[in-house]
């Protein structure tokens, strides 16, 4: 009897309020015929509604309003594949034409526009109808006369009858039908606060001050078709089911196809993928392919073939063939990554000789879903490659998935508290107050604590749309490097928007739409560690001293299986090395030792919150150490689960477990694997839990067994991790480590230079280079490069000793680089004589100088660094008026020199490290006399012995894992002592917690193994002893 | 001794390169002559008295003044460091300061505030009065425990090295609280934090990472260098310290209002008396606010009677003014409708607090003569339209005339607002017919004229309405809003006819279905 034509979702950001898929199951509720998801100039919700109306049999409508610069308003509808292009692609050029977050339509650009597309005039008159109506009207039935008609928005503003006379008297003066309309903001009307809200937020007005701008009721809601025959005419109504008759879009429709140009011409896709994997056998395998791998092969290029998934692999291939041209370390990862062609592609280094058990589940068949490859690459330089991907397909072809960024307690408290009019101090403090691990939920003892009644009416409206707003979407951002390629113009298939970043445009769908249609999308991703990987090889190469042949070490070259690399990492001397340097992995270490390739692998995946919360790792741990017996319930286990001792550790093995324990189909298992992601946000994994638990039970499994499995399946949910990305990991954790282990000076050096990146400071990797052996330098303006570098040692023999690593420019803080790159340049020219020249010479500013001068890297010039200062601090003002030399014969006044501590307070001040002593060993007389013990020594006091620890936080940690438990980890110049910190305790001794620097710790020593962790039960904030020194804790969760 | 030549150097001509350094001082000893204070010139000049500096309360205007030269002063220095606090918001410190500073005068008539938390007494004449400089010191800090404010404090010669000292003091220290002699000063000063100097913190900062982190160590660097490297300023303000340059500070003014009164030697029992005796002080009140270029909105006249309590009489001004006529009609007005609760032996007038006299509200006046206010005419023509309102309130009650506000509301009792202030220029341009509730925008609904207070209930059953005395003729208008403040309305409006002719504007709530008048259309 009624579809409803106009309705805005939460997709049109901070204008509607409920979301696609509340306003689908409403629609459905309220026995409405179809549903046009019309988002303002937005695709963006249609994927999510699409998915629900799908699910519940609704036939639903894809369409956009637009508003066009000069007032003229209206929906367009697609009506199929061809007029569903036309309007994603208007969508597209609005939205391109202009910065992110906006859109801007003119009447030129609906000339030949929207080809096919219905159109629902929306005239925007009060009582009277205009000249401008008539104009308007007869603009628009020149381009679209038989697919247009005159909405009717009836939304009792009091008019109501007059406004349908006009709008009756306007269609038959142009001669157009009239289609009741509902001008759709929300699925019910109770949503008329979070509206108001909404607006109010939207035009960064209190909501007392919007006026006018808030609607005047609730009417643009789905009301009750009986109220829609009281205020429509039986045939406008009637209208409605006419034009969603001819809506036959569905999104299912949409199709991916591959680009073509990476096949060059007189070659099949297939062919073309043979010779190339021929061509990387060839290199692989010098001596000839074994047979095993030979077989390998022809399975997967024969799946691939009938697949049709060659175009996937070439695209991946292409894009890593630039990377390499451009010397850029890359590595990938994900199901298909893991297979023998992708090795022979040069897109993994993983050898599949190391990895054996890998490849039964490479890709699925039966599952038709589009391979999996995530492409890392070196993080500083992925724009280079992100760049080459736009150069090559174009913008109409390529563009990264979107991510949807949403409401969460903070930004949701501050939003609603500045639309209620709070006092913005006050919401501040309590949006402040929900520290970094406060999680998903409002906790109404923070609001307490906060300064807001709970009990009062105002504080639980508050809270109330706080809540309701949780999770709507705000904006949409970039992913962090999903591509999507076509083969045809993509703005066919999804709209195309600017994104913030310059250069960058994002499709309107996130990656679960792509998903949910099939898209195919290629990763290419960031990552810190391959910078510093690569940075560690170049300083090899040019430095030597590896067993590798000189120039020759990278990936692919590192040996493989060394056993003192395998030493290090059971003692868990693994700061810096990629993945395992937590502290949870850490801690891990020493129990797992691993001793292969495969045991990183598990060590990768194991330390996870899935297999942690699913309690795998003490199972787990007990086999390997022979506590306890491995045993499986049956043969089907023993296949899935014999590479982990009987232990689901990988996303992958649940998924196989479902589909030969209980009888799952590949098809349900995938919806599982989906359905885990999601539960924690959307609950839904109830229906699978039956069928789980019973096929489990048909199949004579216990039930304990299978309420085990689930609970892993539980746990995995949102950190599952898959075997096939842990594969790749585990390569760089090895070389990482290999790294360290022989060659500490260039890794250190390296991973200085990729910063920010991995879990510690440049203090703490200095630190422990230093621990090992290495010697390390000052910065100073007559040697240091932009970045560390290494030197020979000065007595030239350097055998045994390896180079010394020399701190680059780059860690002295508020030095720009700018600066440094004239400095570095002025040198090559000539030494510097004295400040003043330096000065001159490389035109540095005061900022520069005083960077320089606080960083102690003129001392080579000025003498120590409080006469650096003083003389830089005089540079700048003379320089325009007096020879440069007048400050270098100013005269240096008396000022003492920096006694140590002085020193060391500016070091960590500029640099973040120092080389001097550890600022602990000159409060060690301080903190003895409050019982402190060296972290060293903790390491000799019985278990379960209450002790006093101190140290400078170098890290928090709060993983969502550990159920409230905080992992704090101190430093003094002996090591490290890690505190556990029970939520009970963090919540009392919050501010001691957060905002030490300095913390000292009573609490009780609890040693298990080689692991020690003091269990805190009294935390002091002593960071006053420490003075000005700036220590940054790097806060993790 | 190349330093020490230096240094007398400097006592002499004062511009030399280097300051004293912190055992300088001290090398003067206590000898009067060597006192690089006493040193300047202008130090032998006779002190003023502080009595004839000071300001008086009462009828003479104490003026803003700056302390003349380098006379022998003694500064006492208080710092509050709650005032610092982050939840304290600037105004409230200001205006906590000032009444700190109406407490302070109780010690010396020379108060002077240094924002943002801070207070400066010179105490060198009270000394005598109070004994000694520790009996007096003790005294005043007492005073700020009795008003449970936390405050360090310090004396010294100079301003800077008083305020230096109490924010030092802050901190904790083994310095001197109490600097009575001009040569102690950099002695006692020398081993402060830089920090007291409240001096911006890069500037600070720099000074720090050159090793320097007490003010003596800041004395002893080349005076041309140190110029060049935090400003002449920072400079300066060692030389204020140290006494070696003049500091005039501003002192602290009370807020004025005008208070006079006067005592009948008889007792008055008739108004027309009182108005009589009020005549001279209304003209001294008029001379008084045109003397300071102010106005008044509001002024009090109290009565004192033998043994009831005093009766206080409020008047309101429709508009700032200092103006004799209007303010004369007002007293005027008022006391005509005042009954005498008993016989009065004294009287005393007294202002609001003083408002500028703004241009804006002297060309509101100018707007209503121009445009010849007919209201005026209920008084022969001779009203402006202020008196006229002020007539008219002294009349029927100050709450009985407002102004009114539009709102854009779609609540429509919140779609307007009383105001106190009347918009005359509007009022007269929209010939006083503008009414609450009319909205500007494109579907100009319907409003009445005239809209209730509050709407009154007509019927709680729609069927009986249909029947009676009313005929919707236009609606609905639903309005569903406000749920913000407490008061959401959801509510189906009509304008509907009344059986007598009148359209009557009438609603039925939503919920309740119950039908409500709330407008009559005119």
């Amino acid at each position: 009897m009624y579809a409803e034509l106009h309705a805005l979702t939460s997709f049109s950001f901070l204008r509607g309020a409920s979301q696609p898929e509340e306003l689908v199951l409403q629609a459905l509720r309220l026995g409405y015929r179809a549903l046009a998801i019309t988002d303002e100039c937005s695709l963006a919700g249609v994927v999510r509604a699409h998915i629900a109306a799908k699910q519940c049999g609704l036939p639903l409508i894809i369409g956009a309003e637009f508003n066009c610069v000069d007032d003229l308003k209206f929906v367009a509808l697609a009506t199929d594949r061809a007029s569903y292009g036309a309007l994603s692609r208007l969508v597209s050029k609005c939205r391109r034409a202009t910065a992110k977050g906006s859109y801007t339509l003119e009447r030129g650009d609906l000339e030949n526009a929207l080809d096919g597309c219905l159109i629902i005039w929306l005239p925007r008159a009060g009582r009277a109808i205009l000249p401008q109506h008539d104009q308007d009207g007869r603009w628009l039935r020149e381009r679209f006369f038989g697919r247009l008609w005159i909405g009717v928005e009836l939304l009792t503003g009091g008019f109501d009858t007059r406004r349908l006379g006009s709008l009756d008297m306007l269609g038959k003066t142009l001669d157009l039908p009239r289609v009741a309309a509902g001008d759709v903001h929300m699925h019910r009307r109770s949503r008329r606060a979070l509206q108001d809200v909404l607006t109010a937020i939207r035009l960064n007005t209190p909501l007392s001050a919007v006026g006018y701008a808030l609607f005047p009721n609730g009417e643009r809601c789905l009301r009750p078709l009986q109220r829609l025959q009281e205020l429509y005419p039986a045939p406008l109504l009637a209208q409605t089911l006419a034009i969603a008759e001819r809506c036959t879009f569905k999104l299912d429709e949409l199709r991916y196809e591959y680009p073509e140009e990476i096949v060059p011409s007189g070659e099949t896709a297939t062919s073309h993928l043979r010779t190339l994997t021929e061509r990387g056998c060839a290199k692989r395998w010098p001596a000839g392919v074994p047979p095993a791998v030979r077989q390998s092969i022809e399975h997967e290029l024969h799946l691939i073939a009938e697949l049709k998934f060659e175009p996937f692999f070439l695209t991946v291939h292409d894009v890593v063939q630039y990377a390499r041209s451009q010397k850029i370390l890359c590595q990938g990862r994900g199901s298909a990554a893991n297979s023998v062609v992708c090795y022979c592609l040069e897109i993994t280094e993983v050898d599949p000789s190391r990895m054996a058990m890998l490849f039964e589940r490479f890709i699925s068949k039966e599952r038709n879903e589009p391979p999996d490859i995530d492409v890392d690459f070196e993080h500083e330089r992925r724009e280079e490659v992100i760049q080459y991907i736009y150069r090559k397909y174009g913008r109409e072809r390529a563009a990264l998935a979107a991510t949807v960024i949403s409401y969460r307690p903070r930004s949701a408290l501050r939003d609603v508290g500045k639309a209620l009019g709070l006092e913005l101090a006050e919401v501040d403090r309590l949006a402040r107050s929900m520290q970094w691990w406060d999680g998903q939920c409002i906790d109404p003892q923070r609001i307490r604590a906060a300064g807001f009644d709970p009990g009062d009416p105002k504080t639980q409206r508050f809270m109330a749309l706080t809540t309701e707003i949780l999770g709507f979407p705000r904006h949409l951002s970039q992913h962090v490097g999903g591509f999507v390629i076509a083969r045809g113009r993509l703005d066919e298939l999804v709209p195309i928007e600017n994104a913030t970043m310059p250069e960058r445009t994002v499709i309107q769908w996130d990656k679960d739409d792509l998903d949910a249609l099939g898209l195919l999308k290629v990763d290419v991703l960031g990552l810190g560690m391959l910078s510093a990987i690569r940075r560690a090889f170049d300083l090899v190469n040019q430095f030597g001293g590896s067993n590798v042949a000189p120039g020759k070490l990278n990936l692919a070259t590192v040996p493989s299986e060394d056993t003192a690399v395998y030493d290090m990492i059971c003692r868990a001397d693994t700061i810096g090395v990629f993945q395992i340097e937590s502290r949870a992995q850490m801690s891990m270490l020493p129990r797992l030792r691993p001793r292969s390739y495969y045991d990183l692998v598990i060590e990768v995946a194991i330390v996870r919150p899935g297999p942690i919360q699913g309690e795998m790792v003490h199972p787990y741990l007990r086999r390997r150490n022979d506590e306890e017996p491995v045993t499986y319930p049956s043969k089907e286990v023993e296949a899935v689960l014999k590479r982990t001792l009987g232990v689901p550790i990988f996303q992958e093995q649940v998924m196989q477990l479902a589909i030969v324990a209980a009888g799952f189909s590949p098809g349900e298992a995938d919806g599982l694997r989906r359905a885990m992601a999601a539960w924690k946000r959307k609950g839904g994994l109830e229906p699978f839990q039956v069928k789980l638990i019973d096929g489990m039970l048909k199949r004579g499994y216990q039930e304990s067994f299978a309420q085990q499995i689930f609970n892993q399946i539980l746990g995995f949910g949102e950190f599952g991790f898959p075997e096939s990305h842990a594969a790749s990991f585990a390569l760089l954790v090895y070389t990482s480590a290999w790294l360290k282990h022989h060659h500490p000076a260039a890794f250190c050096a390296a991973l200085v230079n990729s910063q920010p990146m991995g879990f510690y400071a440049p203090a703490q990797l200095v630190r422990d280079a230093r621990a090992h052996g290495v010697e390390v330098r000052a910065v100073a303006v007559a040697v240091s490069d932009w970045d560390c570098t290494l030197e020979r040692q000065d007595d030239g023999t350097a055998r045994g000793r390896g180079p010394a690593l020399r701190l680059g420019l780059r860690i002295v803080k508020h030095l720009s680089q700018e600066g440094a790159q004239r400095l570095l340049a002025a040198r090559a020219a000539g030494a510097f004589i004295h400040i003043a020249d330096l000065a001159e010479r490389a035109a540095l500013d005061r900022r520069d100088l005083e960077a320089l001068a606080a960083a102690d890297a003129l001392a080579g010039l000025a003498g120590h660094r409080h006469r650096a200062v003083w003389q830089v601090s005089g540079v700048e003002r003379v320089l325009p008026l007096l020879p440069a030399d007048t400050v270098a014969q100013e005269g240096v006044p008396l000022l003492r020199a920096p006694r140590e501590g002085q020193n060391i307070v500016a070091d960590y001040g500029s640099l973040g490290l120092t080389l001097r002593r550890h600022p602990l060993a000159l409060l060690r007389d301080a903190l003895g006399k409050r019982g402190v013990i060296p972290n060293q020594e903790l390491g000799e006091q019985p278990n379960g012995r209450s002790v006093t620890a101190a140290g400078l936080v170098i890290t928090r940690q709060r993983p969502g894992s550990a159920s409230g438990v905080t992992f704090v980890t101190l430093e003094d110049e002996t090591g490290y002592v890690n505190l556990i910190v029970w939520e009970r305790v963090a919540t009392a001794q919050r501010a001691a917690l957060l905002e030490s620097r300095l913390l000292l710790v009573r609490g009780t020593l609890q040693r298990e193994g080689d692991v020690m962790h003091v269990i805190a039960q009294r935390l002091t904030n002593l960071s006053e002893l420490l003075g000005d020194l700036t220590v940054v804790s790097r806060n993790f969760h | 001794m190349k330093s020490r030549a230096r240094h007398s150097a400097a006592v002499k001509s004062a511009t030399a390169d280097l300051f004293a350094d912190g055992h300088g001082g001290r090398h003067g000893g206590t000898h009067a002559d060597t006192d690089p204070a006493e040193a300047q010139p202008v130090s032998v000049r006779r002190p003023t008295p502080a009595s004839a500096l000071a300001p008086t309360r009462g009828d003479v205007p104490p003026t803003p003044q700056a302390f003349p030269r380098q006379r022998t002063r003694l500064w006492y220095a208080v710092v509050f460091s709650e005032l610092m606090e982050p939840q304290q918001p600037g105004y409230q410190a200001a205006s906590m300061l000032q009444r700190l500073s109406l407490s302070a005068q109780q010690f010396t008539s020379l108060v002077s505030i240094e924002m943002p938390n801070a207070l400066l007494l010179e105490i060198k004449g009270s000394v005598k009065l109070f004994g000694s400089l520790a009996v007096l010191h003790a005294g005043i800090d007492a005073a700020w425990s009795r008003l449970s404010m936390r405050a360090h404090s310090a004396t010294a010669p100079t301003t800077l090295a008083a305020l230096w000292l109490a924010r030092a003091g802050k901190q904790g220290g083994g310095h001197p609280l109490c600097i009575e002699d001009p040569g102690q000063l950099a002695g006692g000063l020398a081993e402060l934090p830089i920090a007291c100097t409240s001096w911006d913190p890069e500037r600070l900062q720099t000074l720090r990472a050159m090793g320097v982190t007490r003010v003596g160590e800041l004395m002893r660097l080349p005076r041309s260098g140190l110029s060049r490297r935090l400003s002449p300023a920072a400079v300066l303000d060692l030389d204020i310290a140290l006494a070696r340059q003049a500091a005039p500070r501003r002192a602290f003014v009370p807020r004025e209002r005008f208070r006079e009164r006067c005592d009948f030697e008889t007792e008055i029992e008739t108004v027309v008396y009182l108005q009589k005796a009020l005549e001279p002080l209304t003209l001294r009140c008029a001379q008084f606010l045109r003397e300071r270029q102010a106005g008044v909105q509001a002024l009090e006249l109290r009565l004192r009677h033998r043994a009831s309590p005093v009766t206080r009489v409020r008047f309101g001004l429709a508009s700032i003014t200092s103006d004799r006529r209007r303010l004369a009609n007002v007293l005027e007005e008022k006391l005509n409708r005042l009954e005498l609760a008993a016989p009065v032996r004294g009287m005393e007038l007294v202002s609001g607090s003083l408002r500028p006299l703004s241009a804006a509200s002297l060309d509101a006046f100018a707007g209503v003569r121009a445009g010849g206010m007919r209201a005026g005419d209920l008084r022969g023509g001779r009203d402006t339209a202020p008196q006229l309102v002020e007539r008219l309130r002294a009349r029927l009650g100050e709450e009985a005339v407002y102004g009114v506000r539009l709102i854009p509301e779609h609540r429509p009792e919140a779609a307007w607002q009383r105001v106190q202030e009347l918009r005359l220029t509007s009022a007269v341009q929209a010939g006083g017919m503008r009414v609450a509730g009319m909205r500007i925008d494109d579907h100009d609904m319907p409003r009445p004229v005239w809209l209730l207070d509050e709407p009154v209930l007509l019927s709680a059953d729609r069927q009986q309405l249909r029947q009676g005395d009313l005929i919707l003729e236009q609606g609905p208008e639903r309005i569903e809003s406000g749920w913000w403040d407490g008061k959401d309305v959801a509510r189906d409006y009509y304008v509907a006819r009344q059986i007598h002719g009148a359209r009557w504007w009438v609603f039925q709530e939503r919920q309740t279905k119950s039908w409500y008048l709330h407008g009559v259309f005119a």
